[in-house]
């Protein structure tokens, strides 16, 4: 199987350290103050309506479309759990 | 320190604080607490809900508790002094752009126990100014469902600031929040973290410093008890965020919340129905009698215009307290930011991000506060669209008349009738949408879907009712203000004669000037199928205020005909046969175009106002002649196709 890449290939329960976000840097910025940063451990919770995904990043649960979710890329890609 | 001017429909704030009182504004992230919290504190009411842009104005009162008094300043949500959106430029204008003579004593950062990283970043904005500063940490009874513990001597020694625990959800906690402000004022101010000097303002290093520092400061005043990952509102999630079941859950909370509004509130509403038509109407006429004024102009005005007019509308408070109780409970519950994510994609389509949902979703309540929510939109052009779109919303004064036309012409189906205008509602809003996202906003690229998901909430009886009444008092003093003035204006037109013969206050009401006047205009909806006098002055006040349309109608039916003057009731007999002949005999799709009418046209003058403060003169007058045209050729289609099935 494929090696995800971004948040938005993750599969649901599995989770990933993201890698600095290819995103605008506007949206980089509200992104990191949520806590969706370079360096921080996320876990996919769901596939969402309308393609969002709904992650858990440091206490919090963010829900995010799906392109926002693949300008995301991830490194360290840990097995799913459920 | 100056504020923004608070909006009178988002409750403002309460009690002045004399001049020389410290000032403490509440700073923090969205959805932390801050306005539960400045009501708690103050007595005040704020709009307050579970899900992100509650507070898009500046509120203030007074706090006064064991000999210290504070004006607090309610400020709007803003993760940073980096803003993304007109309400948060607001709070960094109030914190630090302005004069530092004009800044607060003090600024209390409401930080969320359950995630407390992301709440850091701006205290640690403010901890590189002199600033005095309190933390306040709120939710920690939801960071202990969590498995977290927060130290709150390990987070005082890290962060070096005082740090209050309260809980406004279910205490006040205004000595323990008063105490912490008074340590604050009285230190001296703190000494700055110092910056790493070549980095410059606003930088990705500069950045980097700052989230390196909030980690060391969870790392040490945090426990993690176990990994937590799977909660019960992450379950919750994964039936209302669901692909299948996201959208149906959606529109059955809709439904129920319409359904069990209409229901329940019926045997309230003939109840006081029967109080104002009968004993309420025959004291004040014994009254009358009594001071030899039965007979006079006088009468007239109190039965058939006060009475008649505002005791009809009046009976309609049960059904706004019971939708007013249903939609708290799902704010407060943190449903409603889920809906945003379950609208996002029908959103996009028009061009507008989920976010945007919130402020339509506050029009179903109230149209004025939805035009200031706007501002949570960080696009200039998003603002003015969906500014635009709002009025399309089905706001709750609009509820009272279709009630009113259900149970007059769909009684077996009056909950279905009203469930279906709110559907109509929604189709509005995407339409429109549409179609000026590919005329006037072809341009505007789209905004990404991030939303901060509060954890669910049991809902409070405290928030529950504090929302609840601030939006109930709302529409009463829209009934105690517009609407009498409303009422006395409709009366006095009806009032003078348009032919000879009468004196003032004697004319039956077909002569009246009130009729003639209507009388000019009613030959417009004869395509419509509702072109006569009654209907058409009812619509003309209605666009001071919906609440108006009951009531002017109540007045003109019980002023025309003097012998059911005594029985008020009878006005849905009476609309009905209006309808039955200015429709020909299609009186249920008259009925059905009077109120895609009603829901399309200009709500109220107040949103009028409103959107001419966010959009400027030539956009609210854009909006009005828009609406006027979408809600008439609407209203043609619908009886044109409708009286021919």
């Amino acid at each position: 199987m494929r090696t995800p890449s971004s948040v938005r290939e993750l599969q649901v329960g599995q989770s990933a350290v993201l890698g600095e976000p290819t995103v605008p840097s506007a949206l980089r910025a509200r992104l990191a103050e949520l806590g969706l940063r370079a360096g921080q451990e996320v876990l996919l919770l769901q596939r969402a309506v309308g393609g969002a995904r709904v992650v858990a990043v440091a206490g919090s649960r963010i829900a995010l479309d799906g392109p926002t979710a693949g300008g995301l890329p991830v490194t360290t890609v840990g097995e799913a759990t459920r | 320190m100056s504020t923004a001017a608070p909006s009178c429909h988002s409750g403002g704030g309460g009690v002045a604080a004399p001049a020389g009182t410290p000032v403490v504004a509440l700073a923090g992230a969205p959805n932390v607490g801050k306005s539960t919290l400045f009501n708690r504190l103050t007595g005040a009411r704020r709009e307050v809900g579970n899900w992100p842009g509650t507070t898009v104005e500046v509120g203030r009162g007074l706090l006064s508790v064991r000999g210290h008094s504070f004006d607090i300043v309610d400020l709007p949500g803003a993760y940073s002094l980096d803003p993304l959106s007109p309400d948060e430029e607001l709070t960094r204008r109030l914190l630090t752009d302005v004069p530092s003579d004009q800044r607060p004593e003090v600024v209390a950062v409401v930080c969320d126990a359950a995630r407390l990283a992301r709440s850091l970043y701006l205290v640690r904005q403010l901890r590189e100014t002199d600033q005095r500063l309190v933390l306040v940490l709120t939710m920690t009874d939801i960071a202990h469902r969590h498995g977290l513990h927060v130290d709150v001597a390990a987070l005082t020694e890290q962060v070096g600031v005082p740090v209050a625990v309260v809980d406004p959800r279910h205490r006040g906690d205004k000595d323990v929040f008063a105490e912490s402000v008074a340590q604050a004022l009285g230190a001296h101010a703190p000494v700055p973290l110092p910056v790493a000097g070549d980095t410059g303002p606003d930088t990705l290093a500069l950045a980097d410093e700052r989230f390196a520092w909030i980690e060391r400061v969870v790392a040490r005043a945090v426990r993690h008890d176990d990994d937590g990952r799977v909660r019960w509102s992450d379950r919750l999630d994964r039936i209302a965020l669901s692909p299948l079941f996201g959208p149906v859950l959606f529109l059955a909370a809709m439904w129920a919340v319409f359904v069990l509004t209409t229901t329940a509130a019926a045997p309230l509403i003939d109840g006081l129905d029967a109080l104002f038509s009968g004993p309420v109407t025959a004291a004040a006429t014994w009254l009358l009698e009594g001071v030899g004024l039965a007979d006079t102009w006088v009468a007239g005005l109190v039965i058939n215009g006060l009475i008649a007019g505002v005791g009809m509308l009046l009976t309609f408070v049960p059904l706004m307290a019971i939708m007013f109780v249903l939609l708290a409970l799902l704010e407060d519950s943190g449903y409603l930011s889920r809906a945003a994510v379950v609208a996002d994609r029908l959103m996009r389509a028009i061009g507008l991000p989920g976010r945007a949902f919130l402020p339509l979703i506050v029009g179903f309540g109230c149209n004025v506060p939805a035009v200031s929510a706007t501002r949570i939109l960080p696009n200039a052009r998003q603002r003015a669209l969906t500014a635009l779109l709002v009025p399309f919303t089905s706001c709750s004064a609009r509820l009272a008349v279709y009630v009113m036309m259900a149970s007059i012409f769909f009684p077996a189906h009056a909950g279905t009738v009203v469930f279906v205008m709110y559907l109509v509602s929604i189709a509005f809003v995407i339409l429109v949408g549409l179609a000026l996202r590919s005329t006037l906003w072809r341009t505007m690229g789209s905004e990404p879907l991030v939303i901060d998901l509060p954890p669910y909430q049991r809902p409070t009886l405290h928030l529950t009712a504090a929302v609840t009444w601030l939006r109930l008092s709302g529409f009463l003093r829209t009934a105690g203000g517009i609407i009498v003035a409303t009422v006395i204006a409709v009366w006095f037109l009806q009032s003078i004669p348009a032919t000879t013969g009468y004196s003032f206050g004697e004319v039956p009401v077909q002569d009246s000037a009130y009729a003639r006047a209507a009388e000019v205009i009613a030959p417009v909806f004869d395509p419509a199928g509702f072109g006569t006098w009654e209907t058409t002055s009812a619509l003309v006040v209605g666009f001071v205020a919906k609440e108006a349309v009951i009531s002017s109608w109540a007045q003109t039916y019980s002023a025309e005909e003097p012998t059911s003057s005594d029985a008020p009731g009878q006005l849905g007999v009476l609309v009905h046969q209006d309808f039955d002949e200015s429709s020909d005999g299609h009186p249920a799709a008259a009925a059905w175009a009077f109120m895609v009418f009603l829901l399309a046209y200009t709500p109220c003058v107040a949103t009028v106002a409103a959107q001419r403060r966010e959009l400027g003169t030539r956009w609210a007058a854009f909006g009005i002649a828009m609406q006027l045209t979408i809600a008439w050729l609407v209203a043609v289609a619908v009886f044109q196709i409708g009286s021919r099935l």
